[in-house]
């Protein structure tokens, strides 16, 4: 892989980066629904919330440097990540995603 | 009746003087380097996070140091600020050292000491009008009066007729009027 000096900016990666970022806010807003619904496994969630955190932190940064003028706090919630569990939106789907983080915390 | 100061302590007291400007300059420019670094690093940090979760299954070569060229917010926008200075000011001329101040100004550069002014007029503005100058773009004026600092004077190289062509013109104007 040859290295460019010229660091072109693509929409191909800002839509990657912005679709991350999506996905992390999805991931954020059903922890917190989750917290409310199974209080007895907040200790797994917040685990997983802290990681999530950081890995916001680092997306926000890496799309400042891509363009300082974008505000990523701005972009919305995808449900893409949890296409892993099963069906997006589908009660079946998080709970499996909780049960992975209940058996990760043992 | 004056008393007199031993020049090798007024000597002293002016390097005194002078050395502690230096070094007042010096941790300005350190702090204002201390605060670009930072930035640089935690952005260096973010972006081989994001890198890891990006290419999480791709296995990555290990990264070599690049020297990126200084960032006038994108490539080619020093040329593109001097053909545009240049080509407004014709057919009047500019010193390199004129155009290296618009620049300055333009881009918001900082330097902290006269010598990296003087490479930035040299190497970087000069080098640009002398490749503008191969293209055919811009032509160096000879002014036959030194200016001091002024590294050169440049001018908007403007397509005049040439003296054939001029002939050519009015013979066929001539011509019409028969």
């Amino acid at each position: 892989m040859a290295l460019t000096m010229t660091r072109t900016r693509t929409q191909t990666a800002l839509t990657r980066l912005a679709q991350l970022v999506a996905e992390v806010h999805g991931e954020l807003a059903a922890i917190e629904r989750l917290a409310r619904e199974y209080p007895e496994h907040v200790e797994a969630l917040e685990c997983r919330r802290s990681e999530l955190v950081q890995k916001r932190e680092a997306l926000y940064l890496t799309l400042k440097q891509f363009d300082p003028e974008i505000d990523p706090s701005s972009i919305g919630e995808s449900d893409e990540w949890l296409r892993a569990f099963g069906r997006p939106r589908t009660k079946v789907a998080a709970k499996r995603f909780l049960s992975q983080l209940i058996n990760k915390q043992r | 009746m004056r008393n007199r100061t031993a020049s090798d302590v007024k000597w002293l007291i002016n390097e005194v003087a002078a050395l502690a400007g230096e070094l007042a300059r010096l941790d300005r420019e350190m702090a204002r380097l201390a605060t670009l670094r930072d930035a640089a690093q935690r952005a260096h940090e973010a972006c081989t996070r994001t890198l890891a979760y990006v290419a999480k299954r791709q296995s990555l070569p290990e990264l070599p140091v690049v020297r990126v060229p200084r960032a006038y917010g994108g490539r080619g926008k020093l040329r593109a600020l001097l053909k545009e200075v240049l080509k407004g000011d014709a057919p009047h001329s500019l010193t390199t050292a004129e155009l290296a101040a618009k620049a300055i100004d333009h881009f918001g550069l900082q330097f902290s000491c006269p010598e990296e002014l003087y490479d930035f007029r040299v190497n970087s503005i000069g080098r640009a009008l002398r490749k503008m100058q191969a293209a055919g773009l811009v032509e160096r004026v000879v002014t036959g009066e030194r200016v001091r600092g002024a590294l050169g004077t440049w001018r908007w190289k403007q397509s005049l007729p040439t003296l054939d062509a001029v002939k050519k013109s009015q013979n066929s104007g001539v011509e019409q009027e028969r």
